[in-house]
């Protein structure tokens, strides 16, 4: 059951939906797809560098999301796991959904809040944190919106000093292209491994 | 000796096999002060000077091999990773993923800690009270990496010769070592056993010079008697001029799932079979 706010929530206004991803889920009903450009920085605590990647976000309902980066990695998340195409390793991983529960309980909150169980407070104007159910505050998403209600940057601190921040812009909404366009073939040369 | 030599690299696995059939050796005079024992020892040198602090970026191809002449080895997923060492026995490594790191390991002298931020699952395992993995981890990983090989004054005595490589045996406690060294004076291969089925090998296939230093960057690991091998490919290796140890601790959060050595071996098996 989604949670909404703090304690004293009310079985109603647990149902609405979040104020996170209200904008974001509408215009996907309406239209099928989403994509937005993205730049994700992460800051290495062992190094102590903050490297940056660029690429595009897809997303279609109930639970599709691509990630397409500059250097030619492939990322796709389903309901019943996902495909990562690696340039630098050259293999294509398929995971099930277990191996690939961390990531798609990230999808999960913005595309799928209620099922997830995620709870969201608001911190500030187009400001909310996420927290999954047993997940600590320090892990918790922060999500902030533009003045179209639609995300603009959401950071997560992937494991202790590790901060990701996935900055996304130029949001665009168009027809489904469906499933098919959510799993990945391997191109020549490429080997197809399996996440144990 | 249960577990004794098998170990973790978390879900990219380490491990493996190999076969121990030694070449037949064919005595040589002493080369305690031959060109190639000065050459090894003043290039082992540089290694272990510079090895205070090494950073670098590793590629891992683990596989599962075989359990028959003619199955083939089944590949594992590749990973990318953040690697850091600091002589003589604290190492780490980063595992990267596109939201992250997808699992930390860290192992210094008899500990072993790693955490997959993902799954939220933290291990701190002590190698001599829990009886599982190596002794001294930390030190292995190092030597491993860094071939920090260094042979007493009595096995470049009792050197031979297998084809090019000058073999060197020793004994260190209760294990075993043998080491190649090449023409160039550089480690060829190295087999570290207590017993012939439990061990490691490790085969240098290239070096580079980093800094003036030669420096191992693709090497291949094999655990005798094994299920896993993995290639590793170094790339950008540097030596920090200031080491900080504290940097290669891996740090887990106070609400991490800790597992137990039997949920541990449940999924060391679901990846490979390693009990």
């Amino acid at each position: 059951m989604l949670m909404v706010s703090g304690p004293g929530t009310s079985a109603a206004a647990a149902r609405a939906p979040l104020g996170s991803s209200r904008a974001l889920l509408a215009g996907l009903r309406s239209s099928g797809r989403a994509e937005a450009v993205l730049r994700l920085s992460r800051l290495d605590p062992l190094s102590g560098r903050t490297s940056v990647a660029r690429g595009r976000l897809i997303l279609e309902l109930p639970r599709f999301a691509r990630l397409e980066l500059e250097d030619g990695q492939r990322l796709t998340l389903r309901a019943d796991g996902g495909d990562w195409l690696q340039p630098a390793t050259r293999q294509l991983v398929r995971a099930g959904a277990g191996s690939a529960a961390g990531a798609l309980v990230w999808w999960g909150a913005l595309l799928d809040p209620q099922a997830t169980g995620v709870e969201e407070r608001k911190v500030a104007p187009r400001q909310y944190v996420l927290t999954h159910p047993g997940v600590g505050e320090a892990q918790a998403q922060r999500i902030e919106l533009g003045v179209d209600g639609l995300p603009r940057r959401l950071t997560v601190e992937a494991s202790p000093g590790e901060r990701v921040e996935y900055r996304l812009t130029r949001w665009r909404f168009m027809r489904s292209r469906g499933p098919a366009d959510f799993v990945l073939e391997a191109p020549a040369g490429f080997e197809v491994v399996e996440m144990p | 000796m249960t577990g004794r030599w098998r170990t973790l690299t978390g879900a990219a696995a380490a491990l493996a096999l190999v076969a121990a059939c030694a070449p037949r050796a064919m005595r040589v005079p002493p080369l305690s002060g031959g060109a190639r024992a000065e050459r090894y020892l003043s290039q082992l040198l540089g290694r272990e000077q510079r090895a205070a602090m090494v950073e670098g970026a590793a590629t891992i191809w683990p596989r599962i091999l075989a359990r028959c002449d003619t199955c083939p080895p089944r590949r594992l997923p590749a990973v990318q990773a953040d690697l850091a060492l600091a002589w003589p026995d604290a190492f780490r490594l980063r595992v990267s993923s596109v939201f992250g790191t997808a699992l930390d390991l860290g192992l210094a002298g008899d500990s072993t800690t790693a955490y997959a931020p993902a799954q939220r699952w933290g291990v701190a395992l002590d190698a001599v009270r829990d009886s599982f993995g190596l002794d001294c981890p930390g030190s292995l990983a190092v030597r491993l990496v860094s071939a920090g090989w260094r042979p007493p004054q009595p096995a470049w005595v009792r050197g031979s010769w297998e084809g090019g490589l000058l073999v060197l045996r020793w004994r260190e406690s209760a294990d075993s070592v043998a080491l190649a060294v090449d023409q160039a004076g550089l480690p060829a291969w190295a087999r570290l056993w207590r017993d012939p089925r439990r061990g490691v090998v490790v085969d240098y296939e290239r070096w580079e010079t980093v800094e003036g230093v030669a420096w191992p960057v693709v090497l291949q690991v094999r655990e005798l008697g094994g299920a896993f091998d993995l290639t590793c490919r170094l790339a950008r290796v540097s030596f920090a001029a200031h080491p900080d140890r504290s940097r290669l601790a891996v740090r887990m959060p106070a609400d991490a799932d800790r597992l137990g050595l039997d949920r541990l071996r449940g999924l060391l098996e679901r990846v490979g079979g390693v009990r």
